[in-house]
């Protein structure tokens, strides 16, 4: 993906008209800050006029295209009849431009462009970097970050190959993947054999083996040498692509964070513009002069602007750094709910154990070369774990079969019919104490062999689970059988009373529903229900693309060390939040007091409003880095 | 202190003169990324990717 490709050309042009905007107010506002020096220094007569005109005329193009983004904003708001920070911030601009030109003309010495270029200038910088925050935490440039620019080779209709770099294809083309390379696109493979590290959707730590036919899928990576596939979908309509589409569509959605503090600041913005109207009117009669300066000090510097960006930030920051620790948050919703959970629900195959089958032993001991390309075929157009777990036993290739009809039972395995006979690959319930999954290879309904797999048990697990326990309480659900969920528990050190085992969707999801306030951490599609009842939601790595879409949260690390950086970051970005809202709700209070007590003349509170914005700024950046 | 016709049209030129530059090279697209180029080193030049092409293809 080239750099170009990485923003849409609108917000690209929008991205520079912006930049230009706050280099000129930069520019003009410097020199306004060196040309201010002889005035402050005392200069007299014609130089000082020489002066001021010279800030007159450096001033305007500031005031007329520079703080246009503020009365775009003040318009809109007005429009939808709501009060947004660039009202105030216009009034402010306007006034103080109204009152330098007049006293300007008529030759008396206060005359403000200076500081109001600062604060334009300074209001510029911090909307600016705000924006880009949130712009790079929402774009779609994730995708970029899992397929990298790459060269691949392209057959052509004439049977030759040539180059083709990942941006340029289109779905239907034939591709060769060298080894090492991320497949740029989903679609099917047409070597007879590859391996693949398809860590990224389906958790395997371990590379799969692949056979002609399988589904590939963009993002994952080509282990064996090279390999030829045909693209199926591209860009945002592949699976990996589908994904963060909808992360950045739910990403910055308004959750009651955000709409509280857009309350507060409107009713800030009205209550100030009240008090400075009021006093005005109040004091116009005693001393004009003095009731203008305070009215208009209190409106400049009582001005919500750090409330307003303070709380977008926080959560913009928090999901880059979720993103940075691998894991994707598709609502920042998700930090204020997080501070709300009391009890954690853990998926035990695939999120407590490392979901990973081995094959242990198989009855008969020996198995035929005959039965095992029988198995492959049946299980080759199959993501199943339990596939993936027979092509790791047997990573040869054995030829293709086949079959006439091949289909998947969902909960009990494959069948395929070859002449009379009907083979069926089955998952049995095997040894009942045993803590293994059995399966059995049947032809016309005769068992004729039993394959016998197991799980381990992650070994950060146990730790995770005991610092999770400090704070929550944890429960194991499973579906599987009470002996091999027993066991997992006693590993990671959950006491007896807290495993649910043989739950079925249904259960799982009446479990979680009952208690509120509840984190469900899964994998596979039996979690879905559960997923939905519970009010956060992980994902873990080796999660079924399905689940993934269901999940609040999807974790591209393994294993459930990913949690531990949730709690935190949720913490911090809550932490944040708080001392956000505190501190501009205490700087407005006692600076707006301070500006009608008249220690605060409009010179000052032009300097001090954008400052108290690069302190929630900086809060923010310290807060969550 | 008339120099100050001459020296503050001056600094104003100069000023200008940078500000200039930034309009062009935002016009340019010199800031829209600031952070991939960076990884750019990382890609394979051209010729490699041939070598590669060609050791591949041949299997």
């Amino acid at each position: 993906m080239r750099k170009d490709e990485l923003l849409l050309p609108q917000i690209r042009q929008e991205n520079r008209k912006q930049l230009l905007r706050l280099g000129l107010a930069g520019a003009l506002t410097g020199n306004i800050m060196i040309l201010t020096i002889p005035i402050y220094a005392g200069v007299e007569g014609l130089f000082k006029d020489f002066f001021l005109w010279l800030h007159f005329a450096l001033f305007l193009p500031l005031i007329f295209y520079s703080a246009i983004p503020f009365y775009r904003g003040a318009w809109n708001s007005l429009k939808v009849q709501s009060l947004s920070v660039d009202l105030p911030i216009t009034l402010a601009l306007w006034t103080g431009f109204i009152f330098s030109t007049v006293n300007l003309v008529r030759g008396f010495d206060e005359v403000y462009f200076d500081s109001t270029a600062s604060f334009i200038f300074l209001i510029l910088v911090t909307r600016y970097f705000v924006h880009r925050i949130q712009q790079i935490a929402n774009n779609q440039r994730a995708l970029s970050t899992f397929i990298p620019p790459q060269t691949f080779q392209k057959l052509e209709v004439n049977g030759s190959w040539s180059e083709l770099s990942s941006d340029k294809i289109l779905p239907g083309d034939w591709l060769l993947v060298h080894q090492d390379q991320t497949i740029p696109a989903d679609g099917v493979l047409n070597s007879p054999v590859a391996e693949i590290d398809a860590s990224l959707f389906s958790g395997e730590s371990l590379p799969q083996i692949y056979h002609a036919g399988t589904a590939v899928f963009a993002g994952t990576k080509l282990i064996s040498k090279s390999a030829s596939f045909q693209v199926t979908k591209i860009n945002n309509s592949t699976a990996l692509g589908e994904i963060l589409t909808e992360l950045a569509k739910e990403a910055l959605k308004k959750n009651t964070f955000v709409q509280l503090t857009d309350r507060l600041s409107q009713g800030l913005i009205a209550a100030v513009l009240l008090v400075a109207c009021g006093y005005f009117l109040l004091n116009y009669q005693v001393n004009f002069q003095e009731a203008f300066h305070r009215s208009l000090a209190l409106i400049i510097v009582a001005c919500p602007c750090a409330m307003a960006f303070g709380t977008p930030l926080a959560f913009a920051l928090g999901l880059r750094k979720a993103r940075s620790k691998g894991l994707l948050i598709k609502n920042a919703a998700v930090f204020e709910k997080m501070r709300n959970i009391k009890t954690v629900f853990l998926d035990k195959t695939g999120t407590v154990t490392r979901g990973q089958l081995h094959l242990v032993k198989t009855y008969p001991p020996e198995i035929s070369a005959e039965h095992r390309a029988l198995i492959l075929n049946l299980e080759a157009q199959s993501q199943h774990p339990l596939a993936f777990a027979f092509r790791r036993a047997w990573p040869e290739n054995h030829g293709s079969i086949n079959f006439e009809e091949l289909k998947e039972i969902p909960g009990v395995g494959m069948q395929g019919q070859i002449n009379s006979s009907l083979w069926t690959l089955e998952t049995s319930g095997g040894q009942e104490s045993s803590g293994f999954v059995g399966v059995s290879l049947k032809q016309n309904n005769q068992a004729i062999a039993y394959f016998y797999f197991a799980d381990e048990v992650q070994p950060e697990s146990k730790h995770v689970i005991e610092e999770l326990q400090r704070r929550y309480e944890i429960y194991l659900l499973s579906g599987d059988r009470k002996s091999i969920v027993s066991e997992t528990a006693k590993v990671c050190g959950i006491s007896d009373d807290r495993f649910f085992a043989e739950t079925s969707p249904h259960l799982k999801r009446d479990i979680v529903a009952a208690h509120p306030n509840s984190l469900m951490v899964g994998d596979g599609v039996n979690d879905i229900l559960a997923f939905r009842s519970a009010s956060v939601s992980v994902a873990v790595r080796s999660s079924q693309l399905q689940n993934q879409n269901w999940a609040h949260v999807i974790c591209l690390r393994e294993g459930i060390n990913p949690l531990l950086d949730l709690v935190n970051i949720s913490d911090q970005t809550y932490r944040t939040l708080v001392a956000n809202l505190t501190f501009a709700i205490f700087y407005n209070a006692v600076a707006g007091f301070l500006a009608l007590a008249g220690f605060i003349n409009p010179l000052i509170a032009a300097i001090l409003m954008p400052i108290s914005s690069l302190c929630i700024l900086g809060i923010t950046m310290r807060g969550i880095r | 202190m008339s120099v100050l016709y001459l020296m503050v049209p001056m600094s104003l030129a100069l000023g200008f003169g940078f500000f200039a530059a930034f309009y062009w090279a935002v016009r340019q697209g010199q800031f829209d990324d600031v952070e991939t180029p960076a990884l750019r080193i990382l890609e394979d030049s051209p010729q490699e990717r041939k070598l590669h092409g060609k050791k591949h293809s041949q299997i």
